[in-house]
This record gives C-alpha cells, sequence and structure tokens, in this order.
C-alpha cells in the first residue's frame, strides 16, 4: 500500500472530519442550554455562500469565515426569538431556517458567481485556499504515514482546540454550570437567579455562527469552483446526530466528528480503487451508519437511563 | 402580560387564547404565504435584484393558461407529499421522509418497466395498477423503518427520515450510473432499446445517467378538455380517503389523541407501535404514489433529477400551510406549484437558480412558525 495515499486519506478525514467537528461543538452548546437548532444544515449553507463571496470579494478567507460566522449567528437569532421569546416548536422552527438557508444559500451563490462575481473570481480561489494550508509541527510531521495528523491547518486546529475549551467551560467553569443548568432544569436556575433567557440567546447564537463557520471552512477548503448546488450535502444533519452520539459531550464529540470524517473519505479512496456503480452505493454508509449510531445510542439511553438535557426541546415560561 | 408602549397612555396586552377562535390558523396562514413573498422581495432588493421583475414572473405563471397549466402539473407531485404528511404529523410524528419515500415508490415502480426492456412484457391495462400497487407498498414499507425505530427505541424520527433521504438517492444513483444494472446502456435492454429509439429517430443509446425510457403503454394519461395528468385525480380521491379517515374512523381519533399527548394515548389503551406502523404505512405509500406519478407522468424515466425539486421538502411546508387539512393541501399545492414554475421561469430568463423557490418557501415557513404566537396569544393594545 501507498503511504501517499494513506496521507490523502487522513488529510481529507481530518478536513472533513473538521468541518463536522465545528458544526457539532456549535449544536452542542445550544442544545446544552435546552434548545434544539435543526436548522444546521441551512446556517451551514448560508455560512459557506457568505464565506466564499466575502472571501473572494476582499481576498481574504478570514473575513470570509468572519461573514460567515456573522450571518448564520443572525439567522440563528431568529431562532432564539422564535424558540425562547416566543416559546414555539423548536423542531418547526428549525426547520424552517433549513430549508430557508438552503433556499437562499444556494440561490445567491449562484447569483453571486453568475451576475456579481464574475468569471476572474475564479482565479481568486487558488489564493483564499492558501489560508488553509497546512502548518506542519517540525519533528512530529516527518513521521511515516501518521506524520500528516501533526501538519493540519488553522482550522483544525481550531476545532480541537473549540473542543476542549468547550469542555472546559461546560464542567470546570461557573458560566458552563449555569449553561447546564439551564439546559436540564430552567425553573431552577431561574430561581438560583440566572437569566435563563439571555444565556440560551447566546448560545443559541453563537452555536449558530459556529455552524456556518463549518460551511465556510467547508467551501474555501475544498471549492475548484462556486458551486451553484448545495455544497453542504446533509452534513449538517449528520452533526445533528453527532451531537447525540457524543451524549453532548465536546470531547466525544471530536472523536465522533473525525470517525464520520475518515467515514466519507474512505468513500474518495474507494472511488479511486474501483469506481463503477457500486461504489455509489457507499456514499449512503456514513447515513447508514449514522441511523445505526442513533439506534445504538437511543438503546442505551433507555437501558442507563441517561440522554439529552432534561428540558431539551422544551420552552421555559415564568407562569 | 403588558409592554408599556414609551410615551403613550396605551400598552400592549399579551394574553394565552382559552379558546382558539377557527378562523385564526387558517388567517396566520394566508398572511405569511404572502408576507413570505414581500419579504422575499425586500431581500432581493438587499443584494441587488429587482423584486418587481421576479414577481412580473409569478403573475405571468399565473395568468398564461399554458404555464398554469404547468404550474398544476408542477403541484402535483407536491400535492402526494403534502397528503402523505397529514396522518404523521398530527400525531406529532416528524416525519421528514417524503423525498426519500416519493423517490422509493418511482424506484420500485419501474421494476415492470426493466422487465419490459429486457424482454419480459405483461398485459397493457396491468401496468399502471401493478406500478402503483409496487409503489405505494415498497414506500410503505420504506416508511415504517423510523416509525419501529421510534415506537420500540425512542430513535429520532427526524434524523432518521432525513437520513434515509440521502439513502435512497444514492440507491438512484447506483442503479442508473454508467455501469449500474438499470443504466440504459445495459446490454441486456439493448436489442428492444435500440429498436424502439429507431423508431423514434434515435440511432444510438447514449448511456447517460438514468434508465430507458418508459413505453407508452406504463405511461399515465392525460385528462381529457383540461389537458393535466390523471395523477391529479388519484391525489383528489387521496385527499377525500385521508378526510374521512380522520374525522370518520378510530384510527383518525387515535392519531389525534396521541397527537394530543402520548402520555393520554397510554391510558386510553392505544398501542402506539402498531398505530405509528400503519400510519407510517399510509404515509410512505401516499409519498410513493406521488413518485409513480411524477415517474410516469412527468419524468418518463428514472435518474437522479427526480431529486431537483425536492417535493418531498415542499410537501412539509405544504402540510403545515394547509394546517393538516387534506382539501386545503391541494390547493396550498398548486400555490407551491405556482412557485415553483415561476422559479424555472426566473432561472431562465433572470440567471437566479430555481432554488429561489425553496427560498421562498423557507421564508413563509419561518413566518407561519412565528405566526403561530397569534394562534397561540392574543396581542391586544389597551389603555393604560
Amino acid at each position: 500500500m501507498n503511504l501517499d495515499l494513506i496521507n490523502l486519506f487522513l488529510i481529507q478525514a481530518l478536513t472533513i472530519g473538521t468541518v463536522y467537528l465545528i458544526a457539532t461543538l456549535g449544536e452542542v452548546l445550544s442544545e446544552r442550554a435546552g434548545v434544539v437548532n435543526l436548522g444546521l444544515e441551512g446556517l451551514m449553507e448560508i455560512g459557506a455562500t457568505v464565506a466564499i463571496i466575502v472571501a473572494l470579494i476582499t481576498e481574504n478567507a478570514w473575513l470570509g469565515i468572519l461573514a460567515a460566522f456573522v450571518a448564520a449567528a443572525a439567522l440563528a437569532t431568529v431562532h432564539a426569538f422564535a424558540t425562547v421569546s416566543l416559546k414555539l416548536n423548536q423542531f418547526a422552527s428549525g426547520l424552517a431556517i433549513y430549508i430557508f438557508g438552503v433556499g437562499i444559500g444556494v440561490t445567491f451563490r449562484g447569483y453571486a458567481r453568475d451576475v456579481i462575481l464574475g468569471p476572474q473570481a475564479l482565479l481568486k480561489i487558488p489564493k483564499i485556499k492558501a489560508a488553509f494550508t497546512s502548518i506542519k509541527i517540525p519533528g512530529l510531521s516527518n513521521i511515516p504515514v501518521i506524520g500528516s495528523l501533526f501538519s493540519l491547518d488553522v482550522m483544525a486546529y481550531f476545532g480541537l482546540f473549540l473542543g476542549i475549551l468547550l469542555w472546559f467551560i461546560f464542567y470546570r467553569t461557573r458560566t458552563g454550570l449555569n449553561i447546564r443548568s439551564v439546559g436540564e432544569n430552567p425553573a431552577a436556575a431561574d430561581a438560583a437567579g440566572i437569566n435563563v433567557f439571555r444565556l440560551r440567546y447566546i448560545t443559541t447564537i453563537i452555536g449558530g455562527g459556529l455552524a456556518g463557520v463549518a460551511g465556510g471552512y467547508l467551501i474555501i477548503k475544498i471549492a475548484t469552483q462556486i458551486a451553484g448546488e448545495t455544497v453542504i450535502l446533509g452534513r449538517g444533519w449528520i452533526a445533528i446526530a453527532l451531537v447525540i452520539f457524543a451524549f453532548w459531550d465536546p470531547l466525544r464529540a471530536i472523536i465522533g466528528a473525525y470517525f464520520f470524517g475518515a467515514l466519507e473519505a474512505l468513500f474518495y479512496w474507494l472511488q479511486g480503487y474501483f469506481g463503477g456503480a457500486t461504489v455509489v452505493m457507499l456514499k449512503a454508509v456514513p447515513h447508514i451508519s449514522a441511523i445505526i449510531i442513533l439506534t445504538i445510542m437511543s438503546i442505551e439511553a433507555l437501558r442507563k437511563r441517561i440522554g439529552a438535557p432534561e428540558a431539551l426541546g422544551k420552552p421555559y415560561s415564568r407562569e | 402580560m403588558a409592554i408599556k408602549i414609551p410615551g403613550t397612555r396605551y400598552a400592549i396586552k399579551v394574553e394565552r387564547r382559552l379558546e382558539i377562535p377557527r378562523a385564526i390558523p387558517a388567517l396566520v396562514s394566508i398572511v405569511s404565504a404572502i408576507a413570505g413573498i414581500l419579504l422575499g422581495g425586500i431581500i432581493f432588493l438587499a443584494v441587488g435584484i429587482n423584486p418587481m421583475e421576479a414577481y412580473a414572473r409569478i403573475g405571468r405563471v399565473v395568468t398564461d393558461p399554458e404555464m398554469l397549466g404547468n404550474a398544476i402539473e408542477v403541484s402535483i407531485p407536491i400535492m402526494f407529499t403534502s397528503l402523505a404528511l397529514i396522518l404523521p404529523f398530527r400525531m406529532a410524528f416528524y416525519n421528514i421522509g417524503g423525498e426519500g419515500q416519493f423517490e422509493i415508490g418511482a424506484v420500485v415502480a419501474m421494476i415492470p418497466v426493466i422487465w419490459y426492456w429486457a424482454g419480459f412484457e405483461l398485459p397493457g391495462p396491468l401496468y399502471l395498477p401493478l406500478m402503483a400497487l409496487l409503489a405505494f407498498v415498497a414506500a410503505g414499507l420504506w416508511a415504517m423503518v423510523p416509525a419501529f425505530l421510534r415506537a420500540r427505541w425512542k430513535v429520532n424520527e427526524i434524523l432518521v427520515t432525513l437520513m434515509m433521504n440521502f439513502i435512497s438517492l444514492q440507491i438512484i444513483w447506483y442503479l442508473v450510473s454508467p455501469g449500474g444494472p438499470w443504466n440504459e446502456a445495459n446490454p441486456a435492454f439493448r436489442e428492444r432499446y435500440l429498436a424502439y429509439l429507431k423508431e423514434q429517430g434515435v440511432s444510438i443509446i447514449p448511456g447517460f445517467k438514468g434508465t430507458p425510457v418508459i413505453p407508452e403503454v406504463a405511461r399515465m394519461p392525460t385528462l381529457p378538455v383540461i389537458g393535466i395528468n390523471a395523477g391529479l385525480i388519484l391525489a383528489i380521491i387521496i385527499a377525500i380517503i385521508l378526510w374521512f379517515l380522520s374525522t370518520k374512523t378510530i384510527l383518525g381519533y387515535e392519531v389525534r389523541i396521541v397527537g394530543e399527548s402520548e402520555k393520554a394515548a397510554q391510558y386510553a389503551g392505544i398501542n402506539y407501535l402498531k398505530l405509528v406502523l400503519l400510519v407510517m404505512f399510509i404515509s410512505g405509500g401516499i409519498a410513493g404514489l406521488g413518485g409513480f406519478v411524477n415517474l410516469t407522468a412527468d419524468l418518463l424515466k428514472l435518474s437522479p433529477e427526480i431529486a431537483t425539486p425536492g417535493y418531498g421538502y415542499t410537501g412539509i411546508i405544504s402540510a403545515w400551510l394547509s394546517r393538516l387539512n387534506p382539501i386545503a393541501a391541494l390547493f396550498v399545492s398548486v400555490f407551491f406549484g405556482i412557485l415553483t414554475q415561476s422559479a424555472y421561469v426566473m432561472q431562465q430568463e433572470l440567471r437566479i437558480s430555481h432554488y429561489v423557490s425553496v427560498g421562498f418557501e423557507g421564508l413563509i415557513f419561518i413566518l407561519l412558525v412565528i405566526g403561530d404566537f397569534f394562534v397561540h396569544y392574543r396581542v391586544r393594545i389597551i389603555k393604560r
């Protein structure tokens, strides 16, 4: 077996894993405070669109990522308003955000490509991609086979850092304890003087913004052109499933995200070997795996009587 | 709760409605649809597209008889995908898998056609009924998977139904890709298919991603006078059956009880597992019939393009907007058919992706969700 191929596989797995990781962590944050956001897929699509347009206009990938955060956070604010302030159905609101995000995201990306940016914008793509070239850790990155684990790009390091940071916040800080208590028992948290509404707003907005960052990173990292079709391709939904897989724990989210990154990379890898129609079926492996994992986790949760934050999906009102 | 309006002697008073007047949900639906279209225009304006250009296209689709006919044709698959969701949504089982159930229906309906091209022919009148039956049963069984997982182990049905949409599309890709078993270039079809194509004035099999076309004998007939495919009649019949099921039968009663409270249903002795399996079999079956109609009336061959319009997703919003009333769902589907058709015109003439209709749908959905506030609460301006 060829070492370069293994390296390529690892790089792809880690790249896609990073997309999953950032989106999953965003959802973990908002669900820990009790708000399910099913709009992840749409927020990622909006993030992708805003990121690529802003990055190409400013010729700066980081501004693109920042804009993606802001745009997705703005849309997540609508979700927070509907579910926290108006106490409406979180599933319905999330689905609406999903469909709106995909529709508007794809439409405007296509429109920007055809009308605003013009064909010469494509020439700038390699330049903005340069922001995500890998940073080699001296020494470790030269180890055969696993060297690529130590030559990640900035966003991959950011994802890992974010996972550890969230874990630290949740389990080692006052704020984290407050977030968790708002998700478990908002009435008790309220009685203890915690501002339930404010905390839910903040976590939902930041969580949504992170989904935008994941979408922005995905499109800038892998784009060879500006796609006029959806680029997220269900990854937002897998990220939501990963939250359950991780049992709302940021560190477990890291494992899950990379595992699904590897599953997806495996497909590209096998495609190179076999080609043809049969391998096409393998593209469904992540989705089949997600269903199996969801089932196992649900059985596990029933058996051990553990699971989601107690108040997840339930609006809180002081009455 | 009252919020003072600064500088005036008035305040906004919000109170929970004890009883929801019948007209309110319908009113909120209508206002959401109109407001969604208007607000969409403002978003257009923000990125430099003149919304009037877009509205003019919608206007033309409504007024031009031929375009309106096309829009109604487009609305037929939406009728099926929205009707499919009425029973499960009524029992708070969020089936988001209409898209996949629609696709599975089309895939399995294709089996007799594949036999046909492989040289195994059935008596002509058998084709459509057999294909419809296969589509209903296969899609119904497909939809029972998430129902079982939810009833048995509380696996989140939204995620499972959604994941299954990706799986069904991948099944289509596998079947019809070059080299796949149902690809039109498969040597098993070669002799008969080439002879058929020659009659049509084509001398080679291109071998694109897709099956051979459906022969005339297995195509959905067109209704006389109005010139719309007969799938419309089927949709109307299903709407009437659903209306009957939900208002006049024990099934409808049990669905309503579960929708109000799963706990209460348990005390009432309702077997949730049995009920949800049956409801999802019917639901998936209806969506599958939609796939069968779309295949035999419009697409005429199975290919991944079946997923392009996203009828399954439009059906979610259409069902919600119609307040889960099957008769209303027919009309709401026509509204979305017009929107979808207008988006195709915009794509051709304004270089805006046809996804624009999805954006409008999402916007209407968001407003509808927020509008729900006014269904449950009364907002008044009072004097302090």
